[in-house]
């Protein structure tokens, strides 16, 4: 009996563990199959937090690494109005740090929105006091903000962002895909306190980061000359390129009018436009380096035959077309040199329109060149078929014609570089991290192509030089290199009357350096510059010069030309005399934020200036090209000789000891700069004969 | 009066007695505690006696009228010996037994080297991605310093540091020497030549 109660006791609690066990297991599994999409996101809501990473944009260097366009990260500040419970306290608290007024903050907090952006990119001071007033509802979110740390060097080139760090001209439009990079949402696994455990790596990089072919220190010097032409000449615009002729890469691009793209909206967009690639102009003279070159190329003519220029008018096709001045027989050089109008349509009507379309098309003309900045023009080049009757006169002196100036050089440098026309390009290489990446689409490297023969670029390159020597573009000559070049001087036409205008013209000047193994090549256009007169010769030449002979030093193209000695003794003596007294102690610190755009000429001017007056005597070795007389070294010691060959910039050997005793060369005998003087040291005879 | 005597329910074995000595004893204690209930009266509760290394606990039986009890009851002990008995143990099972602690040790082991590893595991992702956060800062800082950086080598600002605070000027065409190599003699004419070429 009492074992039976026993086993119905035992039976019970089986039973009621049992059912217990079902019950969980049942429980479980419900929740396991029915449940588990649910329960499955509200652990991943709970335990899984979403990070942003906003897409930083790639680098953007000039061509030895110096950066001209970075972002950094930066805070922005944002509402969630439904959060906020004192809307009034929030805004009088939020304005003061954001420099807005409370009622534009008050407006954003009562909008209803679920999200609304106070103020983006915000200083570091300002984020600073947002953190820490805490307000709920009042959040900091991280971004990036593009700066431009060169400022207006090479804006056009560079192009700007917009707040949404969109690519909107420049290089930044072009590869804004590419340099952009992709945003990305990482998912972070965290604990109960809503710490992050784990993040993960992010799978995309930043931005892809450009090298440019530009060189900051080119284009400072291009844009500083340009800033100073167009200065001294009150013109409203301007271009400078740079190119290396042998491969087609853009050196430095300035264009006048230039803006800060840290804030592009403070100008208009005629300011943005980087003329160089976009803007049209009638080449005037300088075309009639591509009439010469054609009719020299099909060998219709020669560098020394003559051409009556008719006195300085001539008929083409019943329209009397006037030279700019009375020249009679003229051999094809000096057509040239002189820019003889006349002679160029003598040339071009003897290649004939067909070769002369051909050879334009061919030097790029109507098409645009392929560089890899957005927005460039094809120019203007009609088709044969439109030609009137008298275009190929008008075309040879370049009229009827509308190239860019980018074209322009380009076609300059295929003869420069002995007749291949490169594209021009400049971008120069693309990183992603310490990664290269191949160059393809509009910046991928193509085969130069044959316009004319080498024989006709060497003819041109002689003809160019002698525009320099002895002709309009004697203001280009460069001190210590070869040169060549055209000027040119192309009317505008007017607006109003549809007529050539008398006044306004493209003063431009196109060349190259040196001459046998050019360099560099440089164009220079400006605008409608004011004052007469106004041609390429006075106005385009001398920035060439000037800019030239900055560059090919810094390049390190050694001097193929002795340097005046004119020149060099007036500057020495200059120095010698100018004052000593004032030490270099004006170290005061300036605000260059603070200096005006327009001042900038001025104030070059003016710390020239003031640079003559406190500038010190600096022992320099000075160039006197042939003419420094060897002085007698006899009886001198190893200092004093040392010390005169470092006074006259020649290089001393020595040879022995003691006393100089020979010299090579002899003492009198006229020589170069750097020439190596062998002294030879011993004892001298006095010395000998006392000994003996 | 009848004096009863029961073992308590704490010694259910009985007191142990190994030994003659302690017969004796216990012996000796049960006629003493006889005596002593004839002495007492019979509703004495129970009381405890030391007996050799155990106890007894009694309570006299006697009528409460009665100065003499009726009847007296004894339990003796009975004396067991188990000592020749030894216990034979198998070493098979003892090894069993080794074993299964030995495994159930191991488990042990490997539970607690997998809770250890998975906290610590969390613990280093805690300094990884405390890491990961210095290293973004870091970041931010070198690119700030970048940026500043290309800001001073803006060639304007140099330029105009030249020229309007040391008083420097652009040096004419003539004036800048350069040696295509720099051995000795011309070391004294560097000061001429430009240092900042491009690379």
């Amino acid at each position: 009996m009492e074992q039976e109660k026993v086993h119905v006791r035992l039976l019970v609690l089986v039973g009621v563990a049992l059912f217990w066990m079902l019950a969980v297991f049942g429980r479980v599994g419900y929740l396991q199959l029915f449940c588990h999409g649910e329960y499955l996101s509200k652990a991943q809501r709970q335990q899984r937090r979403t990070i942003e990473i906003t897409p930083k944009r790639g680098a953007i260097y000039d061509r030895n690494m110096q950066a001209l366009a970075m972002s950094v990260p930066v805070q922005s500040a944002f509402a969630v109005p439904g959060e906020v419970k004192d809307v009034e306290l929030a805004s009088r608290l939020v304005s003061r740090e954001l420099g807005m007024t409370a009622d534009e903050v008050r407006a954003k907090l009562e909008s209803g929105a679920s999200f609304v952006w106070l103020k983006r990119k915000l200083p570091q001071a300002s984020s600073d006091a947002i953190q820490s007033l805490n307000l709920k509802g009042i959040y900091l979110l991280e971004e990036n903000q593009r700066f431009y740390p060169k400022r207006e060097m090479a804006s056009h080139v560079l192009g700007f962002v917009d707040v949404d760090e969109h690519g909107l001209g420049g290089i930044e439009h072009e590869y804004d895909n590419l340099i952009r990079g992709q945003g990305e949402k990482l998912v972070a696994v965290t604990d109960a306190r809503q710490k992050i455990i784990e993040s993960g790596e992010a799978q995309h990089d930043r931005g892809v980061s450009v090298v440019l072919t530009i060189d900051e220190k080119i284009q400072y010097v291009a844009e500083r000359e340009l800033a100073a032409v167009i200065a001294k000449f009150r013109a409203p615009a301007g271009s400078v390129i740079v190119q290396d002729p042998n491969t087609g890469a853009i050196l430095a691009l300035a264009n006048w009018p230039k803006y800060n793209p840290n804030a592009p909206q403070e100008v208009d967009t005629r300011k943005r436009t980087d003329r160089a690639i976009s803007e049209i102009y009638e080449p005037g003279s300088t075309f009639k380096l591509m009439t010469l070159a054609a009719a020299f190329d099909q060998n219709l003519i020669r560098a020394d035959e003559v051409f009556n220029c008719e006195n300085g008018a001539v008929t083409v096709a019943g329209h009397l077309i006037h030279d700019h001045k009375k020249y009679g027989l003229l051999t094809v050089e000096e057509i040239l040199a002189n820019s003889s109008d006349v002679g160029a349509i003598k040339v071009a009507l003897r290649l004939g329109s067909q070769r002369f379309y051909d050879y334009i098309r061919a030097f790029g003309f109507g098409t645009p060149t392929g560089v890899d900045l957005p927005a460039e023009s094809r120019g203007l080049v009609r088709r044969l078929e439109h030609w009137g009757s008298y275009s190929i006169a008008s075309v040879s002196m370049g009229q009827e014609v509308g190239v860019t100036p980018l074209q322009m050089i380009t076609a300059v440098s295929s003869v420069a570089n002995g007749g291949l026309l490169y594209k021009p390009h400049i971008v120069q290489e693309m990183r992603r991290g310490d990664q290269i990446l191949p160059l393809d689409g509009p910046s991928a490297a193509a085969e130069p192509k044959r316009v004319i023969r080498p024989e006709t670029a060497a003819t041109m390159r002689r003809l160019m030089e002698g525009v320099i020597l002895h002709g309009t573009g004697k203001n280009a000559r460069l001190d210590g290199w070869t040169a060549g070049g055209k000027t040119g001087t192309a009317q505008k036409i007017d607006p109003e009357t549809g007529r050539y205008s008398p006044t306004n013209v493209i003063a431009s000047f196109s060349g190259f350096a040196p001459i046998n193994n050019p360099a560099v090549t440089i164009l220079v256009s400006i605008d409608s510059p004011a004052g007469y007169p106004h041609d390429g010769a006075t106005v385009a030449a001398p920035a060439f010069k000037r800019i030239a002979e900055q560059i090919l030093p810094y390049l390190d193209v050694p001097r193929d030309v002795p340097l005046s000695p004119q020149l060099i003794q007036a500057s020495y003596r200059a120095r010698k005399n100018e004052p000593q007294d004032e030490s270099l102690d004006d170290l005061t610190p300036v605000d260059f934020s603070a200096q005006p755009e327009a001042n900038e000429d001025q104030a070059s001017a003016l710390a020239a200036k003031e640079a003559a007056v406190k500038m010190p005597e600096v022992m320099m070795a000075v160039d006197e090209g042939g003419d420094i007389e060897v002085p007698d070294f006899k009886g001198k010691t190893m200092r004093e000789v040392t010390m005169s060959c470092m006074r006259l910039g020649l290089d001393p050997v020595l040879v022995g000891t003691r006393l100089a005793i020979q010299q090579t060369p002899a003492a009198g005998i006229k020589v170069r700069r750097g020439t190596k003087i062998t002294v030879e040291f011993g004892d001298t005879p006095a010395r000998s004969g006392k000994s003996k | 009066m009848a004096t009863a005597y029961r073992w308590s329910e704490e010694f259910p074995q009985g007191p142990k007695v190994h030994s003659d000595a302690a017969e004796t004893a216990m012996r000796r204690t049960v006629r003493r505690f006889q005596q002593q209930m004839k002495d007492e009266a019979p509703s004495k509760p129970l009381v405890e006696f030391p007996v050799g290394r155990g106890r007894v606990i009694g309570r006299p039986v006697a009528s409460a009228r009665a100065k003499k009890p009726l009847m007296t009851e004894i339990y003796t002990v009975k004396k067991i010996d188990n000592s020749r008995l030894t216990r034979h143990v198998e070493p098979v099972k003892v090894r069993n037994l080794y074993r299964t602690v030995a495994l159930g040790g191991l488990i042990a082991l490997c539970m607690m080297a997998y809770v250890y590893q998975h906290f610590r595991c969390i613990d280093l992702s805690f300094q990884l991605e405390d890491l990961k956060a210095k290293q973004v800062q870091a970041q931010q800082a070198n690119g700030e310093l970048k940026l500043e950086i290309a800001t001073l080598r803006d060639p304007h600002r140099i330029d105009v540091i030249a020229q309007r605070q040391l008083g420097l000027k652009r040096p004419d065409a003539g004036q800048v020497r350069e040696y295509a190599n720099t051995d000795g003699s011309e070391v004294a004419a560097l000061q001429s030549v430009r240092i900042n070429r491009a690379p």
